[in-house]
């Protein structure tokens, strides 16, 4: 019995074909691998943590290797689609479309599988091996969504493939189905949060180059901040979006001609949306690239005169003109196209007009100016506020979503105190000061439309009182107050004051069991809430003794630090002890080149910094925070 | 049998192939002779299924061709411009080949290669173009398929060659029943190979039968009377062409052969020949009775 979707033979035949660029990947991919590990390998163990434990420090080499490798295997694979005579013989052999389409898809996939699989594996080895932290459930969920990603790339430059009979056209057809859906998705969400969609595929460029994210599902300000690459529903999207796209290049496949080799485009109606796709985004990009104003240009009333007359405007048009006048002749081969698709880009200038302006302007009718408690409706942070950093906890998706995971406003307490904040906000419109707030209130504005305010760019006004008030809002809930105060679960590495791995690990023994045996009380005068201590690579150097806690609870990494002071007795002890074995010839060094200043004061000798615990060891009372 | 009805295949805006009907009987040697740019290529094309037809229908034994594996098992195509993998040997096109035609023979294929003479091992880029022509023609015999289909067969094939890949030809079948489809703009390359021959025209078939038939249902017939006489005294006699030249006739006679000599024998004939007619000059005649100029159907041919 003949399979209907994979053909054994022709599988393997492809897989054959495919074998070179498969183990070159393969190998590259290792050798960034090892590259990564080693500058990894070199640092101080302990300084890396979080960057090791962070999802992205995977993700991203792969997702280079298959916006690089998927393009490279699928015109690999399919390259005979555009030559008349290759095109020819495969399509005379005794296979159906549907059959050399999977057959081939497949043999992609598993050469990207063998690349991508090494790389986790060989990742995952390495850390366990030399004792690194890695989060092998969250390192599976990225691994996962590198595949779901690669479906999506492969099938998209499938469909630019069985769509066209020149690579050209094909690429530049594959990037509009990979890249425009997502970036009018996310143009939508914008709208809908009343944000400025202008720059849209400029300023998210990192979140639409990796087609993992959820954009469907998600609003645009959870793809932003919401980096979680354990989103189960994200995920099922992900993979039933691949999957459709899979299901549309099988069937431009079974559809396509093979008379279409060495023509550009399967219809005339194709070559116009495409040759208009790229005047129309050619135009937006050198607008935004050339003003680096772009959001004000929507914003503003006098657009056309200030800008769109501009000399440098007109350049914009002039340059994208060239493009698209090169594109056509590059995809075509021929002069004739080129004269034939010139009158289509007075509708690429129309549409990136209406793409510009018209979003704005509908805001700007619908914007309201002041907001009352009673009428907001959510709100949120940003990732980068400092309102939420005295709860020292940071998982990968963010502090604002620990914080309304595990809290909810339900009383009107803190959406008055927001609101309060509000009256001093404005309402803008301005990507970029998103990325300069703190937090934003959001109101319903009808139908498919939020009214989004964010705050002036300073966060001065937010600053100090505001922040206190949401911590003791928050802790005044029980719930998440016992949340908060217990000891951290899941793996955990620990970090004491540069001491080694294994130091860290027996002073954070005894550091739980010392923090078992205090009241939530005592456990919170222990959180850490200086700001500064968020930066682990200065751990060694802080003021004070301090343990932090590196940890994943399934696919969620976090970490905390606590002070080490008289309420945790043993594991002071068992630090102090350490660093006194470790620093203690410097510290009698110390204190004698300290003496010998005392004694003859010398502006020009230097005195380092060194902790004294084995001076007094044998004290009855510990000083906490002793250093000189 | 392969069943060709009311077939049209159009490129852009030019229509090649215009209703074109034919039947293709098992265990011939079917020749399809036009002109350059009459359809022959395209022809075969749709036969082999890389084509779409825009309407009719192409049938292999009542299945239709087009994406359908099963019947695409039984055909086998060699182009006028063949195609292999970039940089590989005869060995590699055979992995190729037995991977996805499942009554591909090995031992048959070895079996070419000697009959040819070919280095399977020899990059097929170093081939000179009959070298890749043997080349095709050894891995489409090793597929045993129901159905060659050969454009161009002899393309570049020394007169040494074009006999063993005849001789190939009539083996398979002989011996499979299998059929081939041949083409050629050259109706003497087609003259002593083709059972059957179907000349493309226009879009379409304007001419098919029997070669054997052909052969010997169209004669030429050289006579000569002591009287005086012209055309109508071959009446009752089928005539298609009479030119007359001092009191010798050479005519061109369409019927049984025997039943035409006892007609002229009957009115006393001082001489009486019956030479056989070379197969463009069947076509001369036969295109003639229907309105078409032989010239303008084959021009190279002619040139």
């Amino acid at each position: 019995m003949r399979n209907p979707l994979i053909h054994r033979g022709f599988f393997r035949e492809m897989v054959r074909q495919l074998r070179t660029k498969g183990l070159v990947g393969t190998f590259i991919l290792a050798g960034v691998n090892l590259i990564v590990f080693s500058v990894l390998i070199t640092r101080d163990p302990l300084d890396g943590v979080m960057s090791n434990l962070d999802p992205r420090l995977m993700a991203l080499p792969m997702l280079l290797f298959l916006y690089v490798m998927s393009p490279i295997m699928v015109f690999g694979a399919y390259r005979w689609l555009c030559k008349r005579v290759m095109s020819d013989f495969y399509h005379a052999l005794p296979l159906s479309r549907t059959q050399i389409y999977a057959s081939a898809t497949a043999a992609i996939f598993l050469w990207l599988l063998i690349a991508l699989g090494s790389y986790a594996v060989v990742n995952a080895l390495l850390f366990t091996v030399f004792g690194m932290p890695f989060n092998y459930l969250l390192y599976l969920c990225v691994f996962l969504n590198m595949l779901l990603a690669a479906i999506e790339i492969v099938a998209a430059f499938s469909i630019g493939s069985a769509l066209c009979g020149r690579r050209f056209a094909a690429f530049f057809q594959s990037v509009t189905v990979l890249f425009l859906p997502r970036i009018l998705l996310t143009a939508f969400w914008m709208f809908v949060e009343g944000d400025s969609w202008l720059a849209t595929p400029f300023s998210l460029l990192p979140f639409f180059l990796n087609p993992a994210f959820n954009i469907a599902a998600t609003p645009i300000h959870s793809l932003i901040y919401n980096i979680d690459f354990a989103n189960v529903p994200a995920m099922l999207y992900s993979l039933v979006y691949g999957a459709a796209l899979l299901t549309l290049g099988c069937i431009a496949f079974r559809r396509r001609k093979s008379e279409l080799a060495e023509n550009p485009y399967a219809s005339k109606v194709l070559q116009t949306a495409a040759r208009v796709m790229v005047g129309m985004w050619s135009l937006i990009s050198v607008i935004v690239l050339l003003n680096l104003r772009v959001a004000s240009i929507a914003e503003a009333d006098e657009v056309f005169s200030a800008y769109m007359l501009a000399p440098m405007t007109v350049s914009a048009v002039i340059f994208s003109f060239i493009f698209y006048c090169l594109y056509e002749l590059i995809s075509s081969k021929k002069w004739k196209p080129v004269v034939k698709a010139m009158p289509f880009y007075g509708l690429c200038i129309v549409l990136a007009l209406f793409y510009i302006f018209v979003p704005n302007w509908i805001a700007d009718l619908r914007k309201p100016s002041e907001v009352s408690a009673d009428e907001i409706k959510s709100y949120r942070f940003n990732s980068e506020s400092s309102l939420l950093l005295p709860f020292g906890i940071e998982n990968t998706r963010s502090y604002p979503d620990y914080l309304l995971e595990h809290h909810t406003f339900s009383d009107l307490r803190g959406k008055a105190l927001i609101a309060t904040q509000s009256k001093k906000y404005q309402s803008r419109h301005s990507y970029d000061s998103l990325f300069y707030s703190d937090c934003a209130v959001v109101r319903d504005g009808g139908l498919f439309r939020k009214v989004v305010y964010l705050p002036d760019s300073s966060p001065s006004p937010i600053n100090g009182p505001t922040r206190k008030q949401i911590y003791n809002t928050c802790m005044n809930d029980p719930a998440f107050a016992d949340k908060l105060l217990s000891y951290p679960k899941g793996m955990i590495w620990y970090s004491c004051n540069g001491l080694t791995a294994a130091e860290a690990k027996e002073v954070g023994r005894l550091f739980r069991e010392d923090f078992e045996k205090l009241t939530p009380g005592q456990r919170e005068t222990l959180i850490n809430t200086r700001n500064s201590l968020i930066d682990t690579t200065s751990d060694a150097n802080v003021i004070g003794l301090r343990i932090t806690l590196y940890g994943c609870v399934g696919t969620n990494n976090y970490y905390i630090t606590y002070k080490l002071n008289e309420l945790t007795p043993n594991a002071t002890r068992c630090m102090l002890d350490y660093l006194n074995a470790r620093y203690e010839k410097d510290v009698r060094q110390g204190l004698r080149d300290f003496v010998r200043w005392m004694e003859h004061p010398d502006d020009s000798m230097s005195l380092r910094t060194i902790y004294i615990g084995t001076l007094i060891r044998r004290r009855k009372r510990i000083p906490p925070n002793t250093r000189c | 049998m392969i069943q060709i009805s009311d077939l049209i295949k159009r490129f852009d805006e030019k229509t090649v192939l215009n209703r074109l009907n034919c039947t293709i009987p098992e265990g011939c040697v079917y020749g399809l002779v036009g002109s350059n740019g009459s359809g022959k290529s395209t022809l075969l094309r749709l036969i082999s299924g890389i084509y779409r037809p825009e309407s009719g229908t192409i049938t292999i034994d009542g299945q239709p061709v087009f994406d359908n594996p099963a019947v695409k098992n039984r055909i086998v195509f060699v182009p006028d411009e063949l195609f292999f993998l970039p940089h590989t040997n005869l060995r590699r096109m055979e992995k190729l080949y037995a991977s996805v035609y499942e009554r591909f023979s090995h031992e048959r294929f070895e079996a070419l290669l000697k009959d040819f003479g070919l280095d399977p091992e020899a990059n097929l880029n170093t081939f000179s173009k009959g070298m890749r022509r043997q080349a095709a023609t050894i891995l489409a015999l090793s597929c045993r398929a129901d159905f060659i289909l050969f454009d161009e067969t002899f393309d570049g094939l020394d007169p040494v060659m074009r006999n063993l890949v005849k001789s190939l030809l009539y083996r398979e079948v002989l011996e499979r029943n299998a059929t081939a489809v041949i083409t050629s703009h050259s109706l003497r390359e087609l003259e002593d190979t083709c059972d059957q021959l179907a000349l493309l025209h226009a879009g379409g078939i304007i001419f098919e039968s029997d070669v054997d038939h052909l052969k010997t249902s169209l004669f030429k017939v050289q006579v000569a009377f002591s009287d005086d006489y012209d055309d109508s005294r071959f009446e009752g006699i089928d005539v298609l062409n009479c030119i007359k030249r001092g009191s010798v006739a050479s005519l061109i006679v369409r019927g049984d052969r025997d039943e035409t000599e006892a007609k002229i024998l009957a009115m006393g004939p001082v001489l009486f020949e019956i030479l056989p007619l070379s197969l463009e000059e069947v076509f001369v005649y036969e295109m003639g009775q229907r309105g078409y100029e032989f010239s303008e159907v084959l021009k190279q041919e002619v040139q």
